[in-house]
């Protein structure tokens, strides 16, 4: 199979490409290095979900792309989206995608703000990008809230009169209200119980957007999301199509990410995680790496395996593929697009119809 | 207002008899039933009627004989007091009641009150009965008195041209135009009126407890204070205390020309704290804080007196906590004032230096025998050999520290027409203290 | 919400007991002797001892201090604050003489310096480091560190002196209003323009205005309906609780303006030791404290839902 040929085919269809991403945070401590060098791609329709523990760079990733992030960021590399990149872009062009285009489900709890009822809330996108009067961005949100299972009339209610499984949809829909094409959810089971998660996951099943969805709750990820991407220490070790991850994580740290899972044996990863300020040269993850060898000292690169996006020297020797040392080479379209593929493969087939608004009817 | 007085029982009763004409200024005659309810109805409502006067008869109309409580020349002086001034039996209700309350102002001077606030403005007009009497015309219409607490606020009024004058207040407290600024006010065009006047700032001694019950420490404090330093506190307008009292009060002069000076000889001084073995001795000085010039007099004090071996604590207290260590005699020195503005001199005397009073400055078996000499005799020769002993005892016995003398001062705008005669005379040509503002009045 | 308004009314009376019973034990507090005082402003003598234990008696002040308060107290409660010992008038007749004047100048400042405190506050905190942040620091430092005696009197030389266009001292017309209204607005605003900021900051680190700007929503309407309205909590009670400046806060200002109001007048009974007055005016004060006080936790649950909705 010609690998650049599926390139050409599929890859026009990602809606958001980032590459070489890079956001250090200046603190009084040093330099906080929150991702370093991460690039990846989310296509169109689908559902692409970071994971890794916390305190791994995810949230700033996420943040990144909206530049939502404090003055004391410094945001290097590309985020193309829709043919530009969002780096630099002005201000005023950059609030016009934000909640239009690009919308944020933002983690619950203190993001609502405990003054304003939440009808307005959510109407705010609905009024700012679409110029429409209060009254009948409310009534819009209504209809929402009626979907979301809400009730209409909790439209005129407070942020502190909902629960916590109740004030994730509002977020939701305050996400989805001004209708964008791409959403980028923040933690969204984080804080709740496990039948509310299934509502959210539930929730989430519903909508037809693009959506970049950052959690560190695998059991949600493995239920919603298409792809997989793994963050550790500001990088991305490993990017796969969820099934395939599910069954078979290729990264020691992805597997390792699997068996703390309770269903999978209940067991820790060794150690901690090291700084962000000076990670360790090298693989990051090999202090706590059960295969390390001599060669992880040095950065691994970046493997293809059967499509998927590994970083660790035991498939760059498997493939053999790579050089040793060849680290900062990539060719990511091409293990998207044939991954993309598999994706297409394996899991349209739930047969699940969805309607142009995001909702499913 | 008096044409002449009799004295009979030394004093006990004296008989006035008026001037006639005299007008209140409602119009009415100031006549003896006036002065029989004024001496009554202060025996019944101040103080210092109460201590001063028995009773008042009226022998007829112009004529009236006032009774007094003790015997002396001290009842005499007493009558110059402005609390004594004669007021109408209409300014009180009921009307002529002793025992009435007062209502509404209504004297003989020049000055007629039109309205006033306490503590804000007073509002007079010209009393054209005392002007008549003194054949003067009066130069305003209307004087207003406002009341402006804060000094530096006060010359900034006059320099902004809200107000035409600005006056001293001395009540021994401190309510005076600032002294380093009469010469800045005067080299920018305002005319300033100053008069020296019989008040002396003093050091006094807690004399009855050591170690200020020694005669030669406190003599040693005497000759160390340099006053021609004093004085440059006050910008130098006010003069260095080498005597009691100014020149100008009585006996002065006759006790300087028998040597009773004060004067700075730190030598000395040092000498006498050696050889009394008082070197290093710790004493407590106490100052109230409202009166702010004194805390520079006060640690001027501190660094002369260090000079000469003894270290001074400073204690700068607010009014109510100084009188309380003062009244409970927890001090070794602290600053006073003695004598007052002329009318006031004999009665400060008496309060300062007479036996048994609270805020007695000195007193010994010879100057309080003195003193009541001096209060009693109604013969001026006389008294003024009384002062002039005094003074001398006052000086040997160092019961006080003279410092300076205190003037009174009042500073006009260019606009303001007011001469020093006036200014500091009664149209009779007495001098008086506090400047006087009957023949005033602002160019148009 | 009743049960928390109840409570809270409640909660008032131990207060005002304990302010009632400190304002009355001023006059034991203060050192030196009243009567010595009284005696000598009301007759303008050195009053002998005779004279200051007879005032004595007439003050009442050789009661015993539980009596003396109770008389006191239980003649309060009727509205009575009995009488001036130095000017023999009822101190409600002098209190209210000076009210207007006191109240012209609190509120006058209060309005000038809440609406410039807002807006200084409100600049600093969006341009936060910007030049005019560090403008705006100096400006309220210059604010809290300058005496208002001192910037009383610079205004007083440069406007009257100087320039000749308002009156130095005293009570009237607008023009009297002026510079005393300045003086004590700079300092009345300083602190309260970096503690508007200060709300501001803090509102706008949130999370709900990251949300709100990952809304795409403009500046204007981040800062104004979400960050300032949450701002507002903290800054209304603070300024609310300032109302207690009507008598004690301007006292500086009065004095150096000859302003015939009620923070003169403590300062002037303070000095004749004219207690009742004194005790008047800090127990009025102690009183408006708490009742303002009790009328911003209503005001709380006016503006913030959660407690409106709570309970």
């Amino acid at each position: 199979m010609n690998i650049n040929s599926y390139s050409q085919h599929y890859c026009r269809y990602y809606l958001l490409k980032i590459e070489e991403l890079k956001v250090h945070l200046k603190t009084e401590f040093g330099v906080v290095r929150a991702v370093d060098g991460v690039s990846f791609e989310v296509e169109r329709g689908e559902k692409f979900t970071l994971i890794g523990e916390s305190g791994s760079g995810k949230s700033v990733l996420a943040q990144s792309i909206l530049r939502l992030l404090p003055k004391n960021a410094h945001v290097s590399g590309r985020i193309i989206f829709e043919g530009r990149n969002l780096l630099e872009l002005g201000e005023e062009e950059m609030r016009r995608i934000r909640g239009r285009k690009i919308a944020w489900i933002p983690q619950s709890q203190s993001s609502l703000n405990p003054v304003l009822t939440v009808g307005l809330q959510c109407a705010e996108p609905v009024m700012e990008h679409f110029k429409t009067d209060k009254k009948s961005a409310l009534l819009k949100v209504a209809r929402m809230f009626e979907f979301f299972g809400m009730g209409r009339g909790r439209i005129s209610d407070y942020p502190h009169q909902f629960s916590g499984g109740m004030r994730q949809r509002v977020l939701v829909a305050m996400g989805i209200s001004a209708d964008p094409e791409f959403l980028i959810a923040d933690e969204p089971t984080k804080g709740l119980d496990a039948s509310k998660r299934k509502n959210i996951a539930e929730l989430f099943e519903k909508i037809d957007k693009t959506m970049l969805i950052i959690t560190h709750d695998l059991e949600f990820a493995e239920r919603v999301s298409d792809r997989i991407a793994v963050m550790y220490c500001g990088e991305v070790v490993e990017i796969s199509p969820a099934k395939e991850f599910f069954r078979e994580p290729l990264h020691p740290y992805s597997k390792g990410l699997l068996e703390s899972l309770p269903s999978r044996g209940l067991k820790p990863i060794r150690g901690f995680q090291p700084s962000m300020i000076n990670p360790p040269s090298g693989c990051r993850f090999r202090e706590r790496c059960e295969f390390a060898k001599k060669i992880c000292e040095r950065a691994p690169p970046e493997s293809i395996v059967d499509g998927r996006i590994v970083r660790c020297w035991m498939y760059a020797y498997e493939e053999g593929v790579r050089k040793v040392g060849s680290f900062g080479f990539r060719k990511p379209s091409v293990g998207l697009c044939q991954k993309g593929n598999t994706r297409r493969n394996s899991n349209r087939n739930s047969g699940k119809n969805r309607n142009s608004n995001g909702i499913q009817g | 207002m008096a044409k002449r007085w009799e004295i009979e029982k030394d004093g006990k009763i004296i008989t006035f008899e008026l001037n006639k004409g005299i007008k209140f200024s409602d119009g009415t005659e100031l006549k003896a039933d006036a002065v029989k309810f004024t001496v009554e109805w202060l025996a019944k409502n101040h103080p210092l009627g109460q201590e001063t006067f028995e009773s008042a008869e009226v022998v007829d109309d112009y004529t009236v004989s006032i009774k007094y409580k003790e015997e002396g020349f001290f009842n005499l002086a007493k009558m110059a007091e402005f609390h004594m001034s004669i007021m109408s039996p209409k300014s009180v209700k009921p009307e002529g009641d002793p025992k009435g309350n007062f209502v509404w102002p209504i004297g003989s001077g020049c000055f007629k009150a039109v309205d006033y606030k306490e503590e804000q403005y007073a509002i007079y007009e010209p009393n054209p009965y005392w002007f008549e009497r003194f054949g003067l015309k009066p130069k305003f219409r209307r004087f207003v008195v406002k009341f402006i607490k804060d000094e530096d606020t006060r010359v900034m009024a006059l320099k902004g041209g809200q107000v035409d004058a600005i006056s001293d207040f001395i009540h021994g407290g401190s309510d005076y135009t600032p002294r380093n600024q009469l010469s800045v006010l005067e080299s920018m065009g305002f005319k300033v009126f100053k008069r020296n006047i019989p008040l002396t700032w003093i050091i006094a001694f807690n004399y009855k407890k050591e170690p200020f019950n020694d005669v030669k420490l406190r003599k040693a404090v005497d000759l160390a204070i340099n006053r021609d330093d004093v004085i440059k506190i006050f910008d130098k307008q006010v003069l260095p205390a080498k005597t009691l009292f100014i020149e100008d009060a009585p006996g002065i002069k006759e006790a300087k020309a028998q040597g009773v000076i004060y004067e700075f000889k730190p030598d000395e001084a040092k000498r006498i704290v050696e050889e009394n073995g008082y070197k290093g001795l710790s004493v407590d000085m106490i100052v109230d804080k409202n009166q702010s010039d004194q805390i520079l007099v006060a640690q001027l004090i501190q660094q002369k007196l260090r000079d000469i071996g003894i270290n001074v604590k400073l204690e700068i207290l607010e009014t109510g906590a100084y009188r309380q260590r003062r009244d409970a005699g927890e001090y070794d020195m602290r600053l006073y004032y003695i004598g007052g503005t002329d009318r006031r001199f004999y009665l400060r005397m008496f309060w300062r230096f007479y036996p048994g009073q609270k805020w007695s400055a000195y007193v010994s078996d010879r100057t309080g025998e003195l003193c009541k000499k001096i209060l009693k005799e109604f013969d001026e020769k006389k008294r003024k050999q009384y002062l002039v002993e005094f003074y001398k005892a006052i000086h040997d016995e160092h019961g006080v520290v003279p410092l300076y003398f205190d003037i009174m001062t009042a500073v006009t705008a260019k606009n303001v027409v007011a001469d020093y005669y006036h200014v500091f005379h009664y149209p009779n040509g007495i001098p008086f203290g506090e400047p006087l503002f009957y023949y005033v009045g602002v160019r148009a | 919400m009743k049960k928390y308004l109840i409570r809270r009314v409640l909660q008032i009376f131990p207060t005002l007991f304990g302010v009632s019973l400190l304002s009355f034990s001023l006059l034991y507090l203060f050192p030196g002797d009243p009567a010595e005082f009284v005696a000598q402003i009301r007759y303008g003598v050195e009053p002998s001892p005779q004279i200051v234990e007879e005032v004595r008696r007439e003050l009442g002040l050789d009661e015993p201090f539980l009596i003396h308060y109770f008389h006191w107290l239980t003649h309060v409660l009727r509205g009575d604050f009995g009488v001036s010992w130095t000017e023999g008038e009822p101190v409600s007749k002098l209190i209210m003489q000076r009210l207007p004047a006191s109240a012209e100048l609190f509120f006058t400042t209060f309005a000038i310096s809440v609406a410039f405190a807002m807006i200084l506050g409100v600049i600093s905190a969006v341009r936060k480091d910007k030049a005019i942040d560090h403008f705006c620091r100096i400006f309220s430092l210059l604010g809290i560190s300058i005496p208002s005696f001192w910037l009383g009197l610079i205004l007083i030389w440069i406007f009257s002196v100087q320039l000749h266009l308002l009156p130095a001292f005293g009570y009237g017309g607008i023009e009297h209003l002026i510079l005393p209204v300045l003086t004590w607005s700079f300092s009345f605003m300083a602190i309260k323009t970096r503690f508007v900021r200060s709300c501001l900051l803090e509102a706008l680190s949130q999370d709900y205005v990251v949300v709100a700007k990952a809304k795409g929503l403009r500046e204007r309407v981040i800062v104004f309906r979400h960050a300032l309205r949450n701002a507002l909590i903290p800054i209304i009670t603070y300024f609310s609780l300032s109302i207690h400046h009507l008598i004690i806060g301007s006292i500086m200002v009065e004095v150096v303006f000859s302003w015939p109001g009620l923070g003169s007048l403590l300062v002037e009974s303070v000095f004749k030791r004219d207690f009742p007055v004194v005790q008047a005016l800090v127990l009025i004060s102690g009183v408006v404290f708490v009742i303002v006080n009790l009328i911003v936790d209503l005001l709380y649950a006016i503006i913030d839902p959660r407690i409106r909705f709570g309970d």
